[in-house]
């Protein structure tokens, strides 16, 4: 009998008022970001893509001090030794060999890279830029603001996009500034839904209307006590803008329309690439590699922050 | 119910109307005119631009050349091909259909992604779910034209074989060859399915109803069925308001790729000889469809979910 009481008896795990304190002096960032940071995968993947976006960064001296061969240069003693680039990784100092010009692959995807993340960085800013400050304004004030703000996201939303980028680039010869401000501006439209939807929800909450009571103007009440609630989604959105961005300009450069040359992007030397499989294999899967590890990097990073800022998630 | 369907057709009017007085102005104010395009030629004289651009009523201030084209596209009459020569309805009629039978294919393979995303989180943080999510980020990271290059590379290397342009002679080669380059068309929106899927399920599984019937002693089959299946896919229609963007800008790539005889590679290729009224036909009638699934998924919305008012 007693044996079987004593496995009913389940004990409720009662904390002490301590532990109940230090509970809540955490905020929600600091248990959010130690709940990503739990994660391995996360660690990992955050780790990778800081060393990738360092070593891609430290492009122009690393190729000028340590490479030694120029993001254009032609390695003209390549012709002068009797051999035909591309030539494979590993010959006359060329880590990566060369392309079919001469030129470094290990060089070019450095440049390359800096130019791929900066467009992706560039993209996200804007984007997150204008649809967190066009949500914060239709969601608090409402009226014709709304109306205004949802005009504009429906006529980005229905938009095909690709059209409209390709168009834009036969017409203006695209560099990274002017390529990453096209796509910035046709890809807000989904984060100002997002936020819209959450301040209006905030707008209900009792903190805000004692904020309203107190005299807080509507700038504070925006800028204090609404802003940082949609900080963990404009991180996360942002994460899958640079991915995105990524690739939709190595889309564009394999249809002709990414950035001009000579200047090299991971997208374009993909492009380039294409007809050398079989014969320059180094020159297809240097960049695709490395597309592909700082995408999936991105995207392993952006889904662990989705997950550590929802709170419904808490328990798992 | 009425008065929600009337307003929301008013505002599509306005929103398509909008969207193509923006596409127009975009277009006509790129620097350098249709004739660029015709300069490279050196056979082709300025007089013989003078004649050309005369013909086509480009010597017109922009408002008259806007007017016009208005009035002739509500009029479906969407002028004559610089290129081609030939009417734009029939340029484009021709290539409508391609397009269409590797829309309906990808969105057919792409809904794959729901029963993924329904196994996925049914089985929650086991091999099964941990295989779809590592499957579907590895998908997602790779541009998809470079897999689909990928693709013929492999295809071509070991049984000497790709899908080039449409099949001719019979269903079998037709299929084989819009299978290939459906599948690669519809990656994205399978994987954005699957996800899409996988969160709505969980977050139905950890609802009280759910429990409530579990608990009354109903089988886990019946419960999926019954209780979490009809509530997860609530949300799917209105990814099919998206599809049809997300198809058409695909189809660019996928049918410059496969050399399918498609719209996207029309577009593609008018872009590239400046034929303006290709360009503003291909982008009116995907401006239009798109509209026209977005207001199809709102309608469609409210019918498989009955806590929703139409205001």
């Amino acid at each position: 009998m007693s044996k079987v009481a004593d496995e009913i008896i389940v004990k409720p795990k009662v904390l002490t008022a301590e532990e109940r304190m230090k509970r809540a002096s955490r905020g929600f960032f600091a248990e959010s970001f130690e709940r990503f940071f739990r994660s391995k995968m996360n660690v990992i993947a955050l780790i990778v893509f800081a060393l990738i976006t360092v070593i891609t960064y430290s492009a122009g001296w690393l190729s000028s001090s340590v490479i030694k061969f120029d993001r254009d240069g032609i390695d003209f003693d390549l012709i002068s030794k009797g051999l035909q680039p591309p030539v494979p990784p590993g010959t006359l100092n060329h880590i990566l060999g060369t392309d079919e010009l001469g030129r470094d692959v290990l060089v070019r995807l450095l440049h390359g890279g800096q130019v791929s993340l900066t467009v992706g960085f560039m993209v996200a800013f804007i984007a997150v830029f204008i649809g967190t400050t066009l949500g914060l304004l239709a969601g608090y004030f409402g009226g014709w603001v709304d109306d205004l703000v949802n005009g504009l996201v429906q006529t980005i939303l229905n938009i095909p996009a690709l059209f409209l980028l390709i168009m834009l680039s036969v017409y203006f010869q695209p560099n990274v500034l002017s390529l990453s401000l096209t796509i910035g501006l046709l890809t807000w439209a989904g984060l100002t839904r997002q936020v819209r939807g959450a301040v209006m929800s905030l707008s209900q909450r009792e903190y805000i209307a004692s904020a309203k009571v107190m005299g807080a103007s509507s700038w504070r009440i925006i800028f204090v006590h609404m802003l940082p609630n949609v900080v963990s989604l404009m991180l996360v959105v942002a994460g899958f803008d640079v991915a995105t961005a990524i690739l939709i300009e190595s889309g564009l450069s394999f249809l002709g329309f990414g950035i001009s040359v000579p200047v090299p992007s991971w997208g374009s030397m993909l492009a380039d690439s294409q007809s050398r499989f079989t014969s320059a294999p180094w020159m297809v899967y240097t960049p695709a590699l490395a597309i592909f590890v700082t995408v999936l990097c991105i995207f392993l990073i952006a889904d662990g922050l989705r997950d550590a800022f929802d709170p419904r998630l808490k328990q798992g | 119910m009425r008065r929600f369907i009337l307003r929301r057709i008013i505002q599509s009017l306005l929103l398509f109307w909008f969207v193509m007085t923006l596409s127009f102005i975009l277009v006509n104010l790129t620097p350098g005119g249709p004739e660029r395009s015709l300069m490279a030629n050196p056979r082709v004289t300025q007089e013989d631009l003078d004649n050309m651009r005369k013909a086509f009523g480009l010597n017109d201030p922009l408002y008259v050349q806007y007017g016009r084209w208005l009035f002739n596209s509500v009029t479906f009459n969407f002028g004559t091909s610089y290129k081609h020569n030939l009417p734009v309805l029939q340029v484009i009629g021709e290539r409508i259909w391609p397009t269409l039978q590797l829309g309906i294919a990808a969105y057919l393979i792409s809904l794959i992604g729901i029963p993924l995303g329904i196994y996925a989180a049914r089985h929650r943080g086991k091999l099964g779910d941990n295989l779809v999510r590592f499957g579907t980020v590895v998908g997602s990271a790779m541009p998809a034209w470079w897999m689909a290059l990928m693709l013929i590379i492999i295809l071509s290397n070991t049984i000497g074989w790709f899908p080039q342009g449409q099949g001719t002679g019979g269903p079998g080669p037709w299929l084989l060859h819009l299978l290939i380059p459906a599948a690669l068309l519809s990656t994205s929106e399978l994987i954005r399915f699957s996800r899409f899927v996988r969160s709505e399920t969980l977050e139905v599984l950890s609802q009280d109803y759910v429990r409530t019937a579990r608990a009354k002693g109903i089988t886990p089959g019946e419960v999926t069925r019954r209780h979490v299946l009809r509530n997860s896919l609530i949300p799917v229609v209105t990814l099919f308001g998206s599809f049809l963007p997300t198809v058409l800008s695909g189809a660019i790539i996928t049918e410059t790729i496969f050399n399918w005889p498609g719209m996207g590679r029309l577009f593609f290729e008018s872009a590239y000889a400046r034929d303006y009224p290709v360009i503003l036909t291909i982008l009116l009638i995907g401006t239009f469809f798109t509209i026209i699934g977005t207001f199809v998924a709102d309608l469609a919305y409210g019918f498989v979910d009955p806590r929703i008012h139409y205001r």
